[in-house]
């Protein structure tokens, strides 16, 4: 195999403004309630007793998902018609709409959420990284549209060296063992890091 | 989850009525042929065999209401290697093809028992890979062994209570039925606390999994608890008395059926995939 493409994210630049989401809705063209780049909010704390008070002790991130591209992903091991495919050249994974018969298979395989059923088209839609755009040259709609540049994408080896702080594994994720996915984060303070690189 | 999964529902329940009733047919022939010979023993059973058969065919074609695109279903054997959907298609395809080739050297009086053994074997191949499907997904109600027992639980009591609707007088059939209704009943209701308890102790999509069976799916979750009781209860009776009223064993029938539909139903509304956003 090439080079195996992935995301990075920084979770404390983010703050949730569903830019990227929008972007990438817009230019994949996806119906109502069809998210192939998806924001869910992570929050918890509480009173913290300092004296003879309490404080406010609260927190609130972002996780931004779309697909990991996985090293072992359930969803093409899963689909009975080889349209969930890993590309051997770089590591994406995609559905080949020629193929996919929507049987909602890779849709119960992803602990991610990242295969999309369309009724509209009667398909699973799902994160290409924007393989039109790399083959023009560009960057993802995702990547250019965050106004923070909180994503970034590339080969992810070149990626983990650019953010020797990233991690897989964030409070709110599921276990990164189970796909082994190719984003990393830089967790925000209050992430409850697994720590794994 | 359940508003779209109605056809698999449906799929699911047909196919294992129909792989169980054959393996009940398969069961009594064993027991016949010991008495007589093969060629009475199939006799005895052409009925169950045939509806055995009709219920698969039935089942295939619902499964195409599942798909978004049916026009491209011929693709779904393509990744046997690796899929249990294909698994479940090719096991499909394969009790079908068992079915008919017994069918036909039955009615030419072949009175072989093989091809039959063979077809029930298939049969139960085909709801193991069923339930494979959902062990390997990421659908915390889903992924418990107990998806398997109460496949294999649905398939012995559809089998068995069907037998029984079909064929009540022939000899054979009230011990087959008997054991096949309860057997799968003690499995499915046995398990149960078992499967509550992973639940409540797993991951947020399985305790949101609970909440659902505990809260909006709780009638449906008392109607099967009491209708399986009921049924065992009744099969048992049945099968002691030796009752052989058709009214009995439709009614019997019946009750099994809604009970077992109840617990299909429930088994889809409370599948939460671990997900993200
Ligand atoms: S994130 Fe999900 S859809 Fe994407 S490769 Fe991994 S398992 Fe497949
Ligand atoms: S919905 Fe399409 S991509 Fe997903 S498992 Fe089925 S055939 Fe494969
Ligand atoms: S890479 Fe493209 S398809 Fe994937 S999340 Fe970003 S915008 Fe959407």
């Amino acid at each position: 195999m090439g080079q195996q493409l992935g995301f990075y994210l920084n979770q404390q630049f983010c703050m949730g403004c569903k830019t990227c989401a929008v972007a990438c809705k817009d230019k994949n063209d996806m119906e109502i309630g069809v998210n192939l780049r998806r924001l869910t909010e992570v929050s918890g704390g509480g009173f913290a007793k300092v004296g003879d008070t309490y404080v406010p002790e609260v927190f609130a991130y972002w996780i931004g998902v779309s697909c990991n591209h996985c090293d072992h992903p359930k969803c093409v091991e899963n689909c009975p018609t080889g349209a969930m495919h890993k590309n051997p050249e770089d590591g994406v994974v995609s559905v080949d709409q020629t193929k996919c018969i929507g049987c909602r298979y890779c849709t119960w395989s992803c602990p991610y959420g990242a295969p999309q059923y369309s009724e509209q088209r009667g398909k699973t839609q799902k994160c290409d990284m924007c393989a039109d755009y790399r083959a023009q040259g560009k960057d993802p709609a995702c990547v250019t549209s965050c106004p923070m540049r909180a994503i970034e994408w590339g080969p992810i080896d070149e990626l983990k060296k650019k953010h020797p702080d990233a991690v897989v594994a964030v409070h709110g994720l599921p276990d990164p063992l189970m796909t082994s996915p190719n984003t990393i984060y830089t967790s925000h303070k209050s992430a409850v890091s697994g720590g794994r690189k | 989850m359940l508003h779209a999964e109605w056809p698999l529902a449906l799929f699911t329940l047909l196919g294992q009525a129909a792989a169980g009733i054959y393996l009940a047919v398969v069961l009594v022939r064993e027991i016949l042929a010991r008495r007589s010979d093969a060629g009475q023993a199939i006799k005895a059973t052409v009925l169950p065999s045939l509806v055995a058969g009709g219920l698969m065919i039935a089942a295939a074609i619902v499964s195409f209401l599942h798909l978004g695109s049916p026009l491209g279903a011929y693709r779904v054997l393509l990744q046997v290697g690796s899929s249990w959907l294909s698994r479940e298609i090719a096991a499909t395809m394969l009790f079908g093809l068992l079915w008919l080739g017994s069918v036909v050297v039955e009615r030419r009086g072949g009175a072989g028992l093989l091809l039959g053994r063979l077809t029930a074997l298939a049969g139960v191949v085909l709801v193991l890979c069923m339930s494979m499907i959902y062990q390997s997904s990421v659908i915390p109600a889903w992924t418990s062994a107990y998806t398997m027992v109460s496949f294999v639980a649905t398939t012995l009591v559809l089998g068995g209570l069907g037998m029984l609707a079909l064929r009540p007088g022939v000899e054979g059939v009230l011990p087959v039925a008997g054991w096949m209704t309860l057997a799968g009943l003690v499995l499915q209701l046995g398990g149960l606390p078992l499967y509550l308890g992973q639940l409540a102790q797993g991951s947020a999509a399985g305790r949101a999994s609970l909440t659902l069976l505990m809260g909006a799916w709780q009638p449906q979750m008392w109607s099967f608890l009491v209708l399986g009781s009921l049924t065992a209860v009744a099969a048992a009776v049945v099968w002691q008395r030796r009752v052989q009223s058709l009214r009995v064993v439709y009614a019997l029938l019946l009750v099994g059926l809604v009970g077992e539909a109840m617990a299909r139903v429930i088994f889809y509304a409370i599948g939460v995939p671990v997900a993200v956003g």
